[in-house]
């Protein structure tokens, strides 16, 4: 079988680019910024940034190339690929779980996204942020209460259906001819729709103000003046490694899969750091400088300080149509930024479905139409728990367990399996092989020890704050939804880990294609 | 907006830009090389070819 390989390194980058860019570089970045010392925040963030998500993406980068250079392109084949042994083909599964988990609560938020900015022409989002009823708008569009202007759950299946066909869409066009080109087109447009928000959010005029005193530099001066004070609390330093954690979309299972489809001898080192940087352009220059400056100036301080605490969700779907409200062209500005949101929220929501695509092709044996139908089934019944389930805590559970504890196992697998089952010396080599690059010798200590020690003090920080909120409790009225919440999740599990022993029976894992490949 | 506060902001848009230019720049001038590479091989390959027919 001859794999499918990127057109340019332009595609590649762009895609793993977009993959990385979702609603957290907009929504969860400056929420968290603010809640933890504001510009005191980029310290721990750019430390975390230099010894966690560079090196992990170097290393699932080369273990992705690796692996897709013995025909597999998931993370159970391509983890065996580096370490011949059942406990690295099952500890695999954790690189088709993650992302299949993530993608069946993240279209339901891209598809509220595209339906917003359908609502922001409409005009009737505007009407509602006009009232300060958004939050209320939100709440019935979700199903979750009435109001006059949604009384059932209906709108927001149909837009849930049409996110969900786009993305198969793209997936069933293949890597060159979907994801590549996607994400060729939807980067640029992003960057550029960015930029012209952030545009109109530093012309705004003294008349625009709603107080002389809440100027666009006090704006700004809130976001950014560093309050040291914070450096001193471990939780700021917690959350700043969070968030570069999720940001990077490292320990997804994403990128190695999005490397399996390099070339043998094509460059990582170079590629990956420009991924990384378009990511960060995203998230710093251009995520920061929109919702948590325009809050401040039609909000105050207090204000500001209130929504900034209020979480990621609130910013991005309550807070900025009411700021959108108080300035001319509302509708247009509104429909600009669910747009926004719309297109980062497609390029990362494709990207989570390939490793189950290449799952399916490369060690099951499947056609691609077939991949997609079994995908399709696979996911969409799972999408269903987390949009009837919402206000049972669904998201939040499928958040917790597959898209935050899981990816740091995985991360912490990955790079175990690098540094010391490979070995740093030999991974190394794999990494610099065709480099335009060459990354510095000090990454080899960062790689073997301080980023192991790091996401294992994470996890056990996260899983011994965190995970007990998580665990289902008898005397919580949602219990007996938890309980089954929580048993989809390992039914999903379960059907990876049947699927992988199915490829194990059929010998998919000792496979070598390294020769028929492109 | 405090001293302290537009040190920070520019100092992290600084280094991130500069990192999107460095590594785009190296990216151009790669791919330069490239294409000047394929232009000589391409016209050595015409010369062999007269030289062959003549």
């Amino acid at each position: 079988m001859i794999r499918e390989s990127w057109t340019s390194r332009l595609g590649i980058i762009m895609a793993v680019a977009g993959s990385a860019v979702g609603l957290g570089n907009f929504l969860r970045f400056p929420s968290q910024a603010i809640q933890n010392g504001g510009g005191a925040f980029m310290i721990p963030y750019t430390i975390a940034l230099l010894v966690l998500a560079i090196p992990l993406c170097w290393v699932e980068w080369t273990i992705g190339r690796h692996g897709g250079s013995h025909g597999h392109g998931s993370g159970p084949g391509i983890l065996n690929s580096f370490w011949n042994h059942p406990v690295a083909r099952y500890a695999g599964i954790l690189g088709i779980f993650i992302p299949l988990v993530i993608y069946m609560y993240y279209v339901y938020i891209e598809s509220w996204c595209l339906a917003f900015s359908i609502f922001s022409l409409t005009g009737s989002l505007t009407d509602a942020a006009a009232q300060s009823d958004v939050a209320q708008f939100l709440s019935s569009y979700q199903g979750v209460t009435t109001s006059d202007w949604f009384s059932s759950i209906s709108i927001a299946y149909s837009f849930f259906l049409i996110t969900f066909t786009i993305n198969f869409f793209f997936i069933y066009q293949g890597v060159a001819k979907g994801i590549e080109i996607i994400s060729k087109i939807a980067m640029p447009l992003l960057v550029i729709i960015g930029l012209l928000l952030v545009v109109r959010i530093l012309s705004l005029s003294p008349a625009d103000y709603l107080n002389p005193d809440w100027s666009v530099a006090k704006g700004f001066g809130f976001f950014w003046n560093p309050d040291l004070s914070a450096l001193l609390d471990a939780k700021v330093w917690l959350a700043a490694t969070g968030q570069i954690f999720f940001t990077a979309s490292v320990g997804l299972g994403v990128i190695i899969t999005y490397a399996s489809y390099l070339r043998k001898d094509d460059d990582i080192t170079l590629s990956s750091l420009t991924s990384i940087s378009i990511n960060e352009f995203l998230e710093v220059v251009i995520g920061a400088s929109i919702a948590i400056p325009a809050a401040y100036i039609f909000f105050g301080p207090e204000g500001a300080i209130q929504i900034g605490n209020s979480g990621a969700f609130n910013i991005g779907f309550v807070t900025m149509p009411e700021v959108f409200a108080n300035i001319p062209f509302s509708g247009l500005f509104s429909f600009i930024w669910f747009f926004l949101l719309f297109l980062a929220g497609v390029t990362s929501s494709i990207s989570m479905l390939q490793p189950g695509v290449s799952f399916l092709e490369d060690e099951l044996g499947c056609s691609r139409k077939r991949s997609i139908i079994y995908l399709g089934i696979f996911t969409f019944i799972g999408g269903h728990i987390v949009i009837f389930l919402l206000d049972k805590g669904a998201l939040d559970l499928f958040d917790f367990w597959g898209g935050t504890l899981a990816i740091v196992i995985f991360a912490t697998i990955e790079v175990i399996i690098f540094g010391w089952v490979f070995g740093v010396d030999k991974g190394f080599k794999e990494l610099h092989r065709g480099a335009d690059l060459q990354v510095p010798l000090f990454f080899k200590i960062i790689i073997k020890y301080v980023t192991p020690l790091y996401l294992i003090t994470i996890l056990a920080v996260w899983f011994y704050q965190d995970a007990v909120n998580f665990i289902p409790n008898p005397s919580d009225p949602n219990f007996y939804y938890h309980l089954f919440i929580l048993g989809s999740l390992a039914t999903i599990f379960a059907t990876i880990f049947f699927a992988v022993w199915l490829g194990e029976r059929r010998g998919a894992f000792n496979k070598d294609y390294s020769k028929e490949q492109l | 907006m405090s001293f302290a506060g537009i040190l920070t902001m520019l100092t992290s848009m600084i280094a991130i830009i500069s990192l999107n230019l460095f590594c785009f720049g190296k990216i151009l001038k790669l791919n330069n090389q490239q294409m000047k590479r394929i232009k000589s091989l391409e016209e050595i390959e015409t010369k062999d070819h007269d030289s062959t027919a003549g």
